[in-house]
């Protein structure tokens, strides 16, 4: 990473600006910092409304029979439990991070594009409202059915289901628009807004992720684009995209949406592993370890993760070639997945490590994404697949891939840059117990559910027979926990913002990087004048 | 007035030129990406169904 020369007597000249007053300077917001702050407070409220559907399905299923959902109600809250989840809080905490800390990353002045970055953020809360509309909207009169296809929308159950679709088909698109738009910004701001020096090879690791992520969403998002469009023009226009009485076909919705969506998982993840390349080394004290490599792996997992798309449709009666080709080319996407596993660890080897709670947090991602990845190797192998599809143990497996790989990440990337943002250290006695507490009780609520899920128990099926007991209550005791711990993430951040023991300017020892050059916090206008960074 | 002058030092004309150049290449990729998607996928579909056959 970059060593700065910052050129102390000019950077201050602009500071006095402070921020416009009042609602207008987050309406009209044009600065990345509070665009990232917004993002972030979205996120976050997005994360509770999501894990309030999550907590009502844990609650459902913790004994067999029906105890407080209707079956249609339970398929709806599983449905908005995945993509609040997905499209609420993770990209746009993803998203808040990146404006955060890009341009503080590569020393930018703010995004390349600041007005967009402000469209961008102000589409999510009217697609957020739309979102959860289409959830809420039949159960007022003449509202129609409940969105009951989860999160995959497939056809025909989505050609039928009521207007709520429809509402969600805009929501999605909305939601797209604004993901394509900030990834457009990050982009040109990654290319065109570098401070004189920093090489592309010099960038922080944080900043080649969400360069890869963005060109990712660029590339996907568009195909899932078409694919729900076509599916609008189904329900209300008379074409037969997916209808097989017109000469369609349902199954070809399922590539184009698993076209989009297998991608998004590496959207989802990459982010935080980036995270992980800052905290890894500033708590073992240590640079990290084979910086060229990880940048070829991520550029690998963005090439390989675009061909593999079908391996969530083994059972649709492909061709035997198709199959293997599938089955192959996931199994050669946990190289570069684990390589970048492996050089976290190399770089924790002989350090100086402490561990404080983004390490901690960095630490068990490192071990439970290793553990979802293993499932996700069993799921790639054919046979295997044709046995646990559509189980719990799907559920067990992309919740291990995606809470240690995408929440935990920003959850370390939250503490790790808190002391930044707000001039103030976390408590870090309460970190940690937050961390222990959100750790114990994620695996409780989905270790058991490998068991179940190889023992048959299906997914998305509101009751279940009795034999799959004694699980589903541990997996829901642990489902009340988890979700209870975000209250006390949510004090110890509020604390922060309030108040705290004065952070420094490198707030950490063994930190290193642009960011930590600057005060904490940060002035409103940050890098007016560029950090000179030395030729190599 | 300071706005305006630490607009115009920090995002300067031709900084600005390059950066919106990018920006709509980038949207038109996001595009054709879109419009691409139909057909290609059609047709894509349509020949793995005829070979499968």
């Amino acid at each position: 990473m970059s060593t700065a020369t910052i050129d102390l007597e000019h950077h201050g000249e602009h500071e006095h600006h402070g921020p416009p007053k009042g609602l207008k300077r987050w309406l009209f917001s044009t600065n990345h910092k509070d665009i990232g702050t917004m993002y972030l407070i979205f996120a976050f409220t997005m994360l509770f409304a999501g894990g309030l559907s999550a907590m009502a399905i844990r609650v459902e299923l913790f004994l067999p029979g029906l105890q407080l959902l209707e079956p249609d109600l339970y398929n709806n809250l599983v449905t908005n439990h995945a993509l609040i989840m997905i499209f609420g809080a993770v990209m746009p905490a993803a998203a808040g991070l990146a404006n955060w800390m890009i341009p503080l990353m590569i020393g930018a002045p703010d995004m390349a594009l600041p007005r967009l970055n402000n469209l961008s953020f102000w589409i999510l809360p009217a697609a957020a409202t739309m979102l959860i509309l289409s959830f809420i909207v039949p159960f007022f009169p003449g509202g129609g059915t409940q969105i009951n296809t989860g999160w995959t929308i497939y056809p025909p159950l989505s050609v039928q289901v009521g207007m709520s679709m429809d509402f969600l088909i805009f929501a999605l698109h909305m939601l797209g628009i604004s993901s394509v738009l900030a990834s457009i910004n990050i982009i040109v701001t990654i290319f065109n807004m570098r401070v004189p020096n920093m090489t592309m090879m010099r960038m922080p690791i944080f900043v080649w992720t969400w360069l890869v992520t963005a060109f990712l969403l660029i590339l996907v998002i568009p195909v899932l684009a078409g694919g729900i469009t076509m599916l609008l023009f189904d329900r209300h226009f008379g074409t037969s995209f997916f209808n097989a009485a017109g000469g369609g076909d349902p199954v070809l919705f399922q590539h184009l949406f698993w076209f989009f969506g297998h991608p998004e998982v590496y959207i989802l993840i990459l982010p935080s592993m980036g995270v992980l390349a800052s905290v890894v080394p500033t708590f073992s004290r240590k640079p990290l370890f084979g910086y060229s490599s990880l940048v070829g792996a991520m550029i690998a997992i963005m090439i390989i993760g675009m061909v593999v798309w079908a391996h969530h449709q083994y059972t649709i009666g492909m061709s035997l070639g198709a199959v293997s080709y599938f089955m192959i080319g996931t199994i050669i996407i946990s190289i570069p997945v684990g390589l970048m596993v492996f050089n976290y660890i190399a770089t924790m080897w002989r350090g100086a490590m402490t561990f404080e709670t983004p390490m901690l947090f960095a630490i068990g991602i490192l071990l439970m994404f290793s553990f979802g990845g293993l499932t996700g190797i069993m799921l790639a192998v054919v046979p295997a697949d044709m046995q646990y599809h559509d189980s719990m143990f799907v559920v067990a497996h992309f919740h291990y891939v995606l809470m240690p790989g995408a929440v935990f990440g920003l959850f370390a990337g939250v503490f790790y840059w808190l002391p930044k943002w707000t001039g103030h250290m976390y408590d870090e006695k309460l970190a940690k117990l937050f961390f222990w507490i959100n750790v114990i009780s994620f695996n409780i609520t989905f270790f058991p559910q490998h068991f179940i899920g190889l023992a048959g128990m299906p997914r998305r099926i509101v009751d279940y027979h009795a034999m799959f007991t004694e699980f589903n209550v541990i997996s829901s005791i642990g489902g009340i926990v988890f979700g209870l711990s975000h209250l006390l993430l949510l004090y110890i951040v509020i604390k922060t913002v309030r108040g705290g023991k004065q952070a420094e300017n490198k707030a950490w020892e063994g930190a290193k990087g642009l960011e930590w050059e600057l005060p904490s916090p940060p002035p409103f206008h940050s890098w007016t004048t560029p950090p000179k960074l030395a030729a190599s | 007035m300071n706005l305006i002058l630490m607009i115009s030092a920090d995002n300067p004309p031709q900084r600005r030129r390059k950066n919106l150049r990018l920006a709509w290449i980038l949207a038109g990729f996001a595009l054709f990406m879109l419009l691409s998607s139909i057909p290609f996928w059609k047709g894509l579909f349509e020949l793995a169904v005829t070979g499968a056959q």
